[in-house]
């Protein structure tokens, strides 16, 4: 079912709802960019000596095409405001916010130095409202059957910050089920055999740890010190193709949550990308995370892997945003998702009718 | 990487974390259905089986309109590479309710890199030699300008899928068949060439017989480079196709101004038989690969050997010699401009009406009575002859007695001329005036007492023809641009703007046509565009064309021309064969001795 349709419906159900269609013209994700996701990680220990950087066997530029990095994996969410319920229950005035999400998931495979999509796309749409403060009840199940996807907010009381805040954590874990949906997909099929998936941002946020096996997770955002401030700095002050020692990590969320999830350890370590006089220190910085399945083998595993990046940090995604640390394959998907998602533009017109 | 990149432990099928059910989720990938499946006829004018080549795109800066479309070429081996300047495409709608034809005019290359300094950074700030493991993404988009849709609306084009065209619906986007394939002319179909797609499909190109030679409109003007050999070639394919597929009475008349170009039109060409290609186009146009026939040649008699001509011609050849009544009206085209002024027209007068009254019959009377009446004048002291000072009368006198010498054979200047026999022209006959061996001023006068002689025979009825045509090669000689106003000019002007009502209609040809007076060419309903110079096409002849054309017809290979023709919507590149009859400097008398 199209976005168009999905609008259309959406606005028919605000308006039955007795509510009011007022889409805003930036998405929740623009509005509240997403906080880092690393702040609550806590290093184990490390995996090799930490007294020095090592030099990554990479050479340039004999080996600026050696990278051995098929296929590449993102995922994006949008969630925009399109329209407020009021409602009252009991004594208690409310404003339900509504708002339209679309998430999505893609892989690119590389052949022949060519990207194509894998497989297919994952694309989900709908809205995203506080279900049990909506007025008009009965009507619910008919806009449902009708293909309109309605994602509760499981939210405590009617405070309407509060329900947009919630909408936006919705979307992000909508937008991770896509992606771990396609990640196992893709773990599945014969292509996980003989080759690695290089997945945009960290790893922590994915559960199925025989999926992570086969995932190398390149973070370009990260404000946390995990070592003292020293080691850290030795970090800062790394040179182009340098890699920091391996070290072992994971989510303090881990210590408390449910034992049989088991715990998300991973293998990480710092990689320089690129660097050029007069940058930042984090300029080409990325933080590359594996499965701690590779823990006996850090080193051998940070080399390789490392050595590949290198070699993806050609071509250059310039001018984007970070493209220092950008990869084009990630960014290639970036670029497709965005592409195949309704824009906020379309959204807010959509909505005005 | 050897194992390092190798699963341990091969992926076992137990967890499934499902969230979501792909299948129910929206497909982004491409459409499952085509037009073959859908209803109407619609696909009869798309080339179905070679497959979809691009989608239409319209963004914010650049949307689609009524008039002009672009749209993505498609990843496939189909399709890049496949597309060039003046190839037609097919946009199928996506509500499968239209498809909207269009020629391709521009194509661009993108890719996404913002600026040169990113594509320096991709490169390692500067390594041209680095290798990258991903190519950046490039993107080619074509712009189409619409010729014709099958709704016949005017509106933008919308989100479709782009085809090539059939066999159909090329014609149809010309204008040249109905949706049936039935042609909409109101006269025969002319083929004019043969048109090849991107895709391999070859059309075959016809224009109105009603608006080549009348009475709809008229004319054919040819321009190219020379040394092509398309603007000859492509005329005399033009005219053994015209001879095949009019349902009019016709006669041609050619005239050869340089070398032995059009002298053994009536001779068989074997490189046709040579060229697989060439003998395929005559069979798919219906044109028979065969010289002209009811052919004759002419040309001034040879003054050296009795009843030979000047012709170059080693064959048969008829001469002709103008006498004084023939070709009085056309001895003032024999002067130069410098030469021609008031005071000489007014002298010309008096000694045109006594030629008018039959005082003067032959040329040497003509002389005779100049040479008293300058004498007498003399003798009376006398400066004035009929208001005309001596001296101009001198001038005129030694002008008209040189004129015998340099045009020598051409003007009887006592006895009877023998004229060229306009009166036997009939449907199908074939003149060849040879004139090769004339200065530029005896072409002129040839050119213009041949053009006339055929407008009255035309106008007085005196012939079973309904149309004449005459073809000229290098046109800009008798026709030149510029303000120089000259009878024979104005007598061409009058007969590409008026001719076609009288069935005079004329194929001229030039290397530039802008040499050409601007009316003649902008009269003419077809043009043949060849080879064009880079100067040539900066003049505001070639103003509707875009750059890529224009790029495009300056390496426009031989044996290829773009036809601009009065009811086709766009211009199209064409292909024609060689010509049906052989090329006068191949002529060879010893293969010919053979032959016999």
């Amino acid at each position: 079912m199209g976005a168009h349709h999905i609008l259309n419906m959406a606005r028919k159900f605000i308006s039955a709802q007795g509510g009011e269609i007022a889409p805003l013209p930036l998405s929740e994700e623009e509005l509240n960019p997403e906080v880092q996701e690393d702040l609550t990680y806590r290093v184990l220990h490390p995996i090799e000596a930490n007294t020095s950087c090592y030099p990554v066997p990479y050479k340039f530029p004999d080996d600026s095409a050696c990278s051995a990095f098929s296929f590449f994996e993102d995922g994006r969410q949008r969630t925009v405001l399109i329209g407020f319920v009021p409602s009252r229950i009991g004594q208690t005035d409310i404003l339900i916010p509504v708002h339209f999400f679309c998430v999505a998931s893609v892989i690119l495979k590389r052949e022949n130095h060519e990207l194509k999509v894998w497989d297919e796309p994952i694309v989900q749409q709908g809205i995203f409202v506080e279900k049990s403060l909506l007025p008009k009840q009965n009507i619910l199940e008919g806009f449902e059957e009708q293909g309109l996807n309605i994602v509760p907010i499981p939210a405590e009381g009617g405070d309407y910050y509060g329900l947009r805040e919630k909408a936006l954590q919705e979307a992000k874990k909508q937008r991770l089920a896509v992606e771990d949906l396609l990640i196992t997909k893709w773990r599945e099929s014969l292509d996980a055999e003989k080759h690695f998936l290089v997945v945009d941002g960290t790893l922590m946020n994915f559960r199925n740890e025989r999926n992570v096996e086969r995932c190398v997770g390149v973070s370009k955002s990260f404000k946390s010190r995990y070592f003292d401030v020293s080691d850290h700095n030795r970090i800062l002050r790394m040179k182009e193709f340098e890699r920091s020692w391996a070290f072992c990590f994971h989510d303090l969320e881990d210590e408390t949550d449910d034992p049989r999830m088991g715990g998300r350890n991973r293998v990480s370590w710092y990689l320089r990308l690129r660097s050029r006089p007069n940058t930042d220190p984090e300029f080409g910085l990325v933080r590359v995370e594996i499965s701690h399945h590779y823990t006996d083998q850090a080193s051998r595993y940070a080399n390789e892997i490392s050595r590949s990046l290198l070699s993806e940090r050609l071509p250059t995604s310039y001018p984007a945003p970070r493209w220092d640390k950008h990869l084009y394959p990630i960014r290639a998907c970036e670029n497709y998702l965005s592409s195949i998602m309704p824009s906020t533009v379309t959204i807010d017109a959509s909505m005005k009718g | 990487m050897g194992d390092l990149w190798s699963m341990e432990n091969p992926a076992e099928n137990t967890q499934q974390s499902a969230v979501i059910d792909s299948a129910q989720a929206p497909q982004p990938g491409v459409a499952k259905d085509d037009p073959q499946n859908s209803k109407g006829n619609l696909q009869e004018f798309l080339n179905t089986s070679y497959g979809v080549i691009g989608r239409t795109v319209s963004t914010k800066s650049e949307p689609n309109t009524s008039s002009e479309y672009h749209f993505w070429v498609a990843d496939s081996d189909k399709a890049q590479g496949k597309i060039e300047i003046g190839n037609i495409v097919a946009a199928y709608s996506d509500e499968r309710n239209d498809i909207t034809f269009g020629t391709v005019t521009e194509m661009r290359s993108y890719s996404d890199v913002d600026s040169f300094i990113a594509d320096y950074l991709s490169h390692n700030f500067g390594e041209a030699t680095v290798e990258v493991p991903t190519d950046i993404a490039e993107v080619v988009v074509v712009t189409c300008v619409v010729m014709r849709n099958v709704s016949s609306k005017t509106k933008p084009v919308g989100r479709s899928r782009v085809y090539f065209p059939s066999i159909l619906g090329i014609q149809f986007a010309y204008g040249i068949v109905n949706e049936k394939g039935e042609s909409i002319f109101s006269g025969a179909p002319i083929p004019v060439g043969v048109f090849e797609n991107g895709d391999g499909t070859v059309a075959p190109i016809s224009v109105d017989e009603d608006f080549l030679i009348g009475p709809e409109g008229a004319h054919l003007n040819v321009s190219g480079i020379s040394g092509l050999a398309s603007k000859t070639s492509s005329i005399e394919f033009t005219m053994k196709s015209l001879l095949t597929h009019t349902k009019k009475k016709v006669a041609i008349v050619m005239f050869n101004i340089k070398s032995k170009d059009l002298l053994y039109i009536d001779q068989s060409n074997e490189r046709i038989k040579k060229d697989e290609w060439s003998g395929k186009a005559y069979e798919i146009l219906h044109i028979p690969a065969e010289p002209f026939v009811k052919t004759r040649f002419f040309a001034p008699i040879s003054t050296k050997l009795p009843d030979s001509t000047q012709s170059l011609r080693e064959l048969k050849s008829e001469g002709f010699s103008w006498d004084l009544s023939l070709i009085y009206r056309d001895i003032p085209s024999l002067f130069s401009s410098f030469d021609w002024d008031d005071r000489m027209e007014g002298v010309w007068f008096v000694i045109q009406e006594k030629i008018e009254r039959r005082e003067l019959i032959t040329y040497d009377q003509m002389l005779t009575w100049l040479n008293r009446e300058i004498d007498n004048a003399n003798r009376a002291h006398n400066q004035w002859i009929s208001g005309g000072h001596v001296l101009t009368w001198s001038k005129m006198r030694s002008h008209l007695q040189r004129f015998p010498r340099s045009y020598e054979g051409l003007i009887t200047t006592s006895g009877p001329g023998t004229d060229i026999p306009w009166k036997e022209l009939a449907d199908g006959s074939v003149y060849v005036i040879d004139m090769q061996m004339l200065s530029d001023r005896g072409q002129r006068l040839v050119f213009g007492r041949s053009i006339r002689a055929i407008s009255d025979i035309l106008e007085n009825k005196e012939i079973e023809v309904d149309s004449v045509v005459i073809f000229v090669d290098e046109l800009n000689k008798f026709a030149p641009s510029g303000q120089e106003r000259s009878p024979l000019k104005s007598h061409l002007i009058n007969i590409t703007a008026r001719g076609r009502s009288l069935g005079l209609v004329l194929f001229g040809a030039e290397q530039f046509a802008s040499s050409v007076d601007k009316q003649i060419v902008e009269n003419s309903s077809t043009y043949f565009f060849g080879r064009t110079e880079t100067n040539e096409l900066r003049t505001p002849n070639y103003s509707a064309f875009s750059e890529e054309v224009k790029t495009k017809l300056t390496m426009l290979p031989q044996g290829q021309l773009l036809i601009k023709f009065a009811k086709f919507p766009q211009p199209i590149f064409v292909k024609f064969p060689f010509p049906p009859c052989l090329p006068g400097d191949q002529y060879s008398s010893e293969q010919h001795q053979q032959e016999e």
